[in-house]
């Protein structure tokens, strides 16, 4: 943002902390993310207490940024991209913190089943589910760090996989439903559910940065 | 098609983590984004502390004991209806108000400790060490370089002043515009940058607090802001209050903001301090009505 | 959209129009007329002062002295005079009157400058008759007699003092009118960066008001200069004058010259180019404030510190 008068470095200044802030807290959702993969598809039930004490610091930084955010729109008065910008990123929080939650959520559901009763074919969709999910989900963190608002019209594309893949786990979940229980089956139907959901939030961030940078959101309803 | 998932497998296996540790950021770590405007820390010591103070003008009684710390190193915003008593405030800082013959304060405003008011104190030493930016750029009919030693050579600066106004005007982020016509006429200059050199003068006496009565009212919407960003500069070393009554500059600059309001009494209109706080507070959650609707351009 | 009417009559009222030109037309003459004035007296002047200079012996322009009855034309005496005369003057009235300037402007309280300013301007308009007397019964023996005894009754001393009284008031109330008009903001900004009183009027406010210090004083030269009545009455040398530099001593300036020859003190009609002379010294006189005014406006223009 270097303007030719170089008048508001220190307000640039506090912009660019608020997207490399936006990235790390991105970051730390995303890992959480593959870190509950992890746990459904390996069913290490050790590892429950790990993801959602790591939310505790995601959720604190949430708050954090949040009111930094407020107090740049009382204090700053930004206009045009700033605005943008600013309000995309409250966006952004929320739709990071959800998502956050979510991979907790995940992980709960494995410990209130003891494990997933599984097979091979349940553990490769739920893999490739939680996968794609976690990748859109880094997708929609490179478009916050870059402000590429590519990533956030092509997003709604990327994310069918993800549906597509949601889809077939319900099928099959379905399918063994006197195999596995229907405990078993409606907490698969929410892991399905929240990754999906997870990739969700991950297109809507992305868009929110074409917000940001085009003034328009991509069309479809994001 | 147990194959078919199992290459699905491989094909996704690179980004798993081995262990949850592995891929935990250390949060320790992490660094803490330097976002200012949030609560100024209490760690700046207090430098100028205003007790009950009450200004008046002959019979008129025009500041109603007004109580207030004002903290080192950071940006004190005055803000205000006019008539609020808020320039007389700053002006009583130092002692400008003595210019006027029937100008009178009452109660304390100490700095560092002392009694700027206490008999003995004159009031050209607590000038020097308290200096003043006015509304209107008003620098001298000298030249640039004259304009900056004005201060040092009066209080006889035995350094070297070709450094010292160097110095000064690279400090109020003007020397690169005017290094080659120091000895042009300071009205050469655009009024942004006359005001930077009326900025430029007052450093140049080293003082440590600087008083701004709307510095920026006679600028330019640009020229504002670069005053506004020297503002945030110069408070890494220097104390500064502002007088202003453009609310959102107050809330752009500021570390801590003082609202004041006017009573009419009887004809007479007397200044009163509303509310002090940090200025995130103020201007997100004021605590008196009179400070919101003020913000909020409801008002009277 | 602004909707025009039909016709729209922007004539004005024409009796307003003929009215402003008659006006202009009427200030227009006053303007011409004061200059017509001028070339008339240069011309009158001009035309017997060349019948004296062609006329003359120019040998009889620098002898010991000024006395046109015997034909003794010395202009440097006139001129010495004049310039010892007014140089006295300037002394008193310099650091007097910039004094009373700078007290008034910048020290006085409010309620001290209400009567002052007043006071000195009615010092201003005490007739020069009433100096030249007070000169003479006063100045002369109570002040330059007390400490040079052996000085004359009339002496350029007493005269000189006596014009510096008269101009002081002029050098007070001009300088003083620029020292107030230099805007408060500056006073302000010397005060606000820990400068006292006395550096502030020496550094901020007389270098801003000296195109008007600088005017008041070239105006306090001339009227020295053109000073008749003072130097009339109290220095004497009525008639005719030596050549001297000795402010002890009697002298006559230009205007006293021309004033004695021209209201019969000295009968001189008739006694060879004595009436001639009187024109010549006119002329000079006239040429002198000239220069002196194209001096002041150069210097003003030269120094002035604008502020704004």
């Amino acid at each position: 943002m270097e303007s030719a008068f170089d008048t508001r470095h220190h307000y640039d200044d506090e912009l660019d902390d608020i997207r490399a802030a936006l990235v790390e807290l991105g970051s730390m959702v995303a890992a959480n993310i593959r870190r509950a993969g992890v746990v459904v598809t390996e069913g290490r039930l050790n590892e429950v207490d790990a993801v959602i004490g790591a939310d505790r610091p995601i959720n604190a930084r949430y708050h954090d940024l949040e009111e930094k955010v407020f107090t740049i729109l009382a204090l700053q008065q930004p206009v045009a991209s700033d605005l943008r910008f600013l309000v995309a990123a409250t966006r952004i929080l929320y739709e990071m913190e959800r998502s956050g939650d979510l991979a907790v959520n995940i992980v709960k559901q494995v410990r209130r089943l003891d494990g997933v009763p599984t097979d091979l074919r349940l553990d490769g969709l739920v893999l490739r589910l939680s996968d794609a999910s976690a990748r859109m989900f880094d997708h929609a963190v490179e478009a916050v760090a870059t402000m590429n608002a590519a990533i956030g019209i092509g997003a709604e594309q990327e994310d069918e996989e993800t549906d597509t893949v949601t889809g077939d786990l319900f099928t099959a979940v379905t399918e063994r439903q006197d195999a596995i229980g229907l405990e078993a089956c409606v907490a698969l139907f929410y892991i399905g559910r929240f990754f999906e959901r997870i990739a969700d939030h991950g297109v809507n961030i992305a868009q929110h940065i074409t917000f940001a940078v085009t003034g328009e959101f991509p069309d479809g309803d994001g | 098609m147990a194959d078919r998932i199992g290459t699905t497998v491989d094909s996704v296996d690179h980004t798993r983590p081995e262990t949850l540790e592995d891929a935990s950021p250390s949060l320790a770590a992490t660094r803490s984004p330097r976002v200012t405007g949030g609560t100024p820390s209490d760690e700046h010591a207090v430098i100028l502390e205003l007790s009950d103070v009450n200004a008046y003008y002959g019979d008129f009684h025009a500041v109603d004991s007004v109580s207030l710390p004002i903290r080192e190193k950071e940006v004190t915003a005055f803000i205000g209806p006019s008539g609020c008593g808020k320039s007389t405030v700053i002006r009583s800082i130092n002692r400008m108000n003595d210019l006027i013959p029937t100008a009178r304060i009452e109660g304390a405003i100490t700095y560092h400790g002392v009694d700027l008011y206490a008999p003995g104190v004159d009031p050209v030493e607590v000038r020097r060490r308290i200096g003043m930016v006015f509304q209107k750029p008003n620098p001298f009919p000298k030249s640039i370089y004259d304009n900056v030693a004005f201060g040092p050579k009066i209080s006889k600066y035995s350094g070297d002043m070709d450094e010292l106004v160097e110095r000064s005007l690279t400090r109020a982020a003007l020397w690169d515009e005017v290094k080659d016509k120091l000895s042009d006429s300071a009205y050469a200059l655009s009024g942004g940058q006359q005001q930077r050199l009326c900025i430029a003068r007052a450093i140049a006496t080293s003082p440590d607090v600087l008083l701004m009565d709307e510095p920026a009212s006679a600028l330019d919407p640009i020229a504002t802001l670069r005053i506004e960003e020297l503002m945030y500069e110069l408070k890494q070393e220097y104390t500064i209050v502002i007088v202003t009554h453009n609310m959102q500059q107050a809330a752009r600059v500021s570390d801590r903001t003082a609202f004041f309001s006017v009573d009419v009494k009887e004809g007479q209109r007397t200044g009163r301090l509303v509310e002090f706080a940090d200025t995130a507070t103020i201007f997100t959650n004021p605590q008196h009505d009179e400070t919101e609707d003020y913000i909020t351009g409801r008002f009277g | 959209m602004i909707t025009q009417p039909a016709s729209i009559d922007l004539t004005g009222d024409p009796k307003r129009r003929s009215r402003e030109r008659t006006i202009r037309s009427i200030f227009l003459v006053a303007g011409l007329m004061s200059v017509a004035i001028s070339a008339l007296i240069i011309v009158s002047l001009a035309g017997e002062a060349w019948r004296f200079v062609s006329q003359v012996d120019v040998g009889s322009l620098w002898t010991l002295g000024w006395f046109p009855r015997r034909g003794f034309y010395d202009i440097p005496t006139l001129l010495i005079a004049t310039l010892v005369i007014a140089g006295t003057g300037m002394l008193v009235a310099v650091p007097l009157g910039l004094g009373a300037a700078s007290y008034l402007s910048e020290y006085a309280t409010p309620r001290n400058r209400r009567w002052m300013k007043p006071a000195l301007e009615i010092l201003a308009g005490i007739p020069s008759v009433v100096l030249g007397f007070w000169a003479l019964t006063f100045i002369s023996p109570q002040v330059v007699q007390r400490f040079f005894s052996s000085a004359k009754p009339f002496t350029m001393l007493a005269a000189g003092l006596g014009v510096g009284v008269l101009v002081t008031p002029l050098v007070a109330t001009v300088s003083e009118d620029a020292m107030r008009a230099v805007p408060r903001s500056l006073r302000e900004a010397s005060y606000g960066l820990g400068a006292n009183k006395a550096s502030t009027v020496r550094t901020v406010v007389f270098p801003a008001a000296i195109s008007g210090i600088a005017a008041s004083l070239i105006l306090a030269v001339s009227r020295a200069i053109g000073e008749t009545m003072i130097v009339f009455m109290a220095a004497g040398a009525v008639g005719g004058a030596l050549r001297t530099f000795n402010p002890l001593e009697p002298g006559q300036t230009m205007t006293a010259a021309i004033a004695s020859l021209a209201t019969g003190t000295d009968q001189v009609a008739g006694e060879g180019l004595a009436f001639q002379s009187l024109f010549f010294v006119g002329l000079l006189l006239f040429v002198l404030t000239l220069a002196l005014n194209v001096l002041s406006n150069r210097i003003v223009r030269r120094f002035r510190e604008k502020y704004e």
